[in-house]
């Protein structure tokens, strides 16, 4: 656990070594800890807290207020929006059937609110990007694809 | 009438939507040099002068807005751009992004000029990486032609990690400050108080690119499209049972049947190719019969005889066959979900609409469902909370809308 | 620039010094002001909305605590938006949270005739019981999230941050950080949060144990003021004496020194003065 907690702790003030220490960069701070684990444990907030003094309970409200943070399996996530113009498009059989071909894989299907996309329903996010008109096989092959990665 | 094209970019349009040659064939060169060859109160004269108002959703006149940014007392001003947009059923300004970001980049360099600001920031959605990109692009292209950098006004880009609430703007200060996105008390304003309590403007992406247009023309030629009431053109996003969703650039005044209908536009409903409703303004909008739109323009006195707003310029199209309850169920969801928890009328509020919703309660519970949002409305700290209700309470007094 | 603000309240004219709040103008006209969150020594959260008025010209309520007073302004404090707001405060509040010791949320809900049940049956805030140390407990289901806690461990008074408000929406709840215990945060048991607490969702080791075994009197409490003898500050003291123990210490909310707030020793070193015998 200690050992572990050192090694997170270099790691994070590496990935933060360039960023201002100040609050108001404690947002691209949880981005880039985020980005490089997939998750925000206690011990990566701890990193984060020591890294920009800030306090280890602020850090985690801040984290834990966006639902893009909050992703404790670790898994990458993938966001299919089942908000009303991609439920019209059938994206609530779509998070379904993604949920079923994902398990035991490691990636994780997530519902997600309006993803912005609504013209080019249903669509999703990746994490990284964003595709649309996506049907259930081209989110099958998406999961099978992250598996192979 | 063919869509306009001034905030989007003509078809005819080749060049990288981020690059210098873009910069050039859009005009933003002259629009720059135009900006900075004036003084900062002429500018201000001029966007006053032009009508345009906030396009996110308020409407604010987006001149006096500016003078009261550059009245304001302070050793530093910003400039935030606010591309965090999130609501339900809008995507305009990530449309705007991806096609010309150049644009809504040069508004916000105009905008510094006039109110005296060193530092901006852009803050744009987590979910929004390829119009990120672009706007990344757009931002070392203005770095390169020596339009941003050290010794002119610094532009940073903030990511939102996944909150509809950051959109408020001073939410989305709290969350450029590094703290949680909950919104402040107004007033202060934040064009007294805003980033670091100084003096800061907060405009919308397509408010700014609008200043980019006007700058690069003038002020009459600004007004040659819109209505008495409101000039220029709107970005609307159409969506749902429409058979050519998209993103249209109209001018104010424009009827919304031909929106929905026209060839180039909307193309007719689709689904059952019957018209139920329509939601204009996004989750926080209001459901029209299709009397009501048929009797309507896009502006906001017409659309306010029916308790309506253009708010967001989101326009989802709902064929009859749409039980509208669902709809509401799930705009219930989303308030929920995306309250930000800091005030009683909207964290319990939300969540009590949802739950009576789910439990019938459209027809068990309409008294206390109306006092309830009344609460919201008038309790809530900020917007979310205020108008959270409204797409309800517009369904409540639309009966022949619910069918069953 | 004045230095006096003229303000109506309820059509009665009053009359304000520069800085005062629109409550301080209503409570100037001998009228209270119902408040959950808000508290004399910490800056204003605006979170419960309880004390909300109408000013004229305001499409919406404006919360009194924190609103500046301005002159000309004009208030209602009893019209019937006021008054549904703040019902509806009190029942939001009671279907959720545990009000058995939220005095404050009890009289709201008396005088705005709330119905306490009408909102209730769906989520709740009822959470188990967090006792992860010797001199407070944590009891959240009787949290209404006034964030007086949070204000007082921060910026307001301790300057520790050991807590936060995390989460979101109706999710949002007090935190040392992933729900961890007192022993393993930046916790300092200066006892500040429960100073403030306006709802017993924290509360004194003692006075929790002695309300479990029924044996907390509230007439029978007598209360000692004196000066605490720690160190050389001179932070002032009440003790609060059950059956010659004491069972809780607190400071003058008034106090020129401590303005109700204390360090560990001062709020909870009081057991030596009663070991007996030895």
């Amino acid at each position: 656990m200690h050992t572990e907690q050192a090694a997170i702790n270099v790691r994070v003030s590496a990935l933060l070594e360039d960023l201002p220490k100040e609050r108001s960069q404690l947002l691209p701070a949880l981005w880039r800890v985020f980005e490089e684990y997939w998750l925000l444990e206690p011990e990566m907030i701890e990193a984060i807290s020591n890294a920009m003094g800030v306090p280890y309970a602020e850090v985690y409200g801040v984290a834990s207020f966006y639902a893009l943070f909050d992703n404790p399996e670790g898994c990458r996530p993938i966001y299919v929006c089942t908000d009303v113009m991609c439920a019209l498009r059938g994206s609530e059989d779509l998070l379904k059937s993604g949920q079923v071909g994902a398990k035991g894989t490691p990636v994780s299907i997530k519902g997600a609110p309006c993803l912005g996309y609504c013209d080019e329903a249903p669509a999703l996010f990746d994490g990284k990007v964003t595709k649309t008109q996506v049907t259930q096989d081209a989110l099958a092959q998406l999961i099978r694809g992250e598996k192979h990665a | 009438m063919p869509e306009v094209r001034r905030l989007l970019p003509e078809s005819t349009c080749r060049s990288d939507p981020a690059s210098p040659a873009r910069f050039t064939e859009r005009g933003w060169d002259r629009a720059m040099e135009r900006a900075l060859s004036m003084d900062p109160d002429e500018i201000i004269a001029d966007v006053k002068a032009s009508g345009i108002k906030g396009r996110g959703g308020a409407a604010f006149p987006t001149g006096v807005k500016w003078e009261s940014v550059k009245k304001a007392l302070g050793d530093m001003r910003y400039v935030v751009m606010n591309a965090d947009e999130s609501e339900l059923g809008t995507f305009k300004d990530r449309a705007l992004l991806q096609q010309d970001p150049l644009g809504a980049l040069v508004g916000v360099l105009i905008a510094a000029h006039a109110v005296d600001a060193q530092k901006a920031y852009c803050y744009i959605r987590g979910e929004y990486r390829q119009a990120e990109g672009r706007l990344k692009d757009a931002l070392g292209t203005l770095r390169q032609l020596g339009w941003v950098g050290p010794n002119g006004v610094d532009i940073e880009i903030r990511r939102g990690a996944g909150a509809y609430i950051a959109g408020e703007e001073t939410a989305l200060l709290n969350s450029i400050e590094g703290k949680r996105a909950e919104p402040r008390v107004k007033p202060p304003f934040p064009t007294n108080q805003g980033l670091w309590g100084r003096p800061t403007l907060i405009q919308n992406v397509e408010t700014l690119a609008n200043v980019a247009v006007l700058l690069a023309h003038d002020v009459n030629w600004f007004k040659e499209y819109g209505s008495s009431d409101t000039s220029g053109t709107k970005l609307i996003g159409l969506s749902g049972h429409v058979r050519r969703p998209g993103v249209y650039e109209v001018p104010f005044g424009y009827p919304l049947a031909n929106l929905l209908n026209d060839s180039d536009l909307g193309g007719g409903v689709a689904g059952s190719q019957r018209l139920g409703a329509i939601l204009i303004g996004g989750a926080a909008g209001t459901f029209l019969s299709s009397d009501e739109i048929n009797d309507s323009v896009l502006d906001y006195a017409s659309l306010a005889r029916y308790g309506a707003n253009i708010g967001s310029g989101a326009l989802m199209v709902f064929d009859d066959t749409v039980d509208l309850r669902w709809v509401l169920r799930k705009l219930a969801r989303f308030f929920s979900d995306e309250s930000c928890g800091q005030c009683v009328p909207c964290r319990i509020g939300t969540r009590r609409v949802l739950e009576l919703i789910e439990h019938g309660g459209l027809t068990t519970r309409q008294d206390d469902l109306r006092e309830l949002s009344q609460a919201m409305r008038d309790a809530s700290i900020c917007g979310l909370g205020q108008t959270a209700p409204v797409a309800l309470l517009s369904l409540l007094d639309r009966p022949d809308l619910i069918q069953g | 620039m004045h230095d006096q603000l003229r303000l109506t309240i309820d059509g009665v004219n009053v009359t304000v010094p520069q800085g005062s709040t629109v409550k301080d103008a209503i409570e100037a006209t001998n009228q209270s002001v119902p408040t959950l969150c808000w508290h004399e020594n910490l800056e204003p959260a605006n979170a419960c909305r309880a004390c909300v008025v109408e000013l004229k010209g305001s499409r919406v309520l404006v919360a009194s605590c924190s609103r500046a007073a301005e002159d000309g302004m004009e208030i209602q404090t009893t019209t019937e938006r006021v008054l549904n707001s703040r019902k509806l405060v009190a029942e939001l509040l009671m279907s959720t949270s545990n009000a058995d010791l939220a005095f404050d949320l009890q009289h709201l809900a008396e005088i705005t005739g709330a119905n306490p049940g009408r909102f209730s049956g769906g989520a709740t805030w009822e959470r188990p019981l967090q006792d992860d140390n010797s001199l407070y407990v944590r009891d959240m289901a009787k949290c209404i999230l006034c964030y007086r806690c949070v204000q007082a461990c921060g910026e307001d008074a301790q300057n520790t941050f050991a807590i936060s408000v995390a989460g979101r929406g109706f999710e949002a709840h007090i935190d040392a950080g992933f729900g961890r215990e007192l022993p393993e945060s930046d916790c300092v048991y200066c006892g500040n949060c429960v100073a403030v607490c306006p709802t017993g969702a924290l509360i004194g080791k003692t006075e929790w144990n002695l309300r479990q075994e029924g044996r907390w009197n509230e007439e029978g409490l007598t209360r000692t003021d004196t000066i605490c003898s720690y160190c050389g500050v001179g932070c002032a003291l009440t003790l609060h004496v059950l059956d010659n123990r004491i069972v809780k210490v607190t400071s003058p909310a008034d106090h020129p020194v401590t303005h109700g707030m204390l360090c560990v020793k001062g709020r909870y070193g009081y057991e030596f003065a009663q070991v007996e015998g030895e």
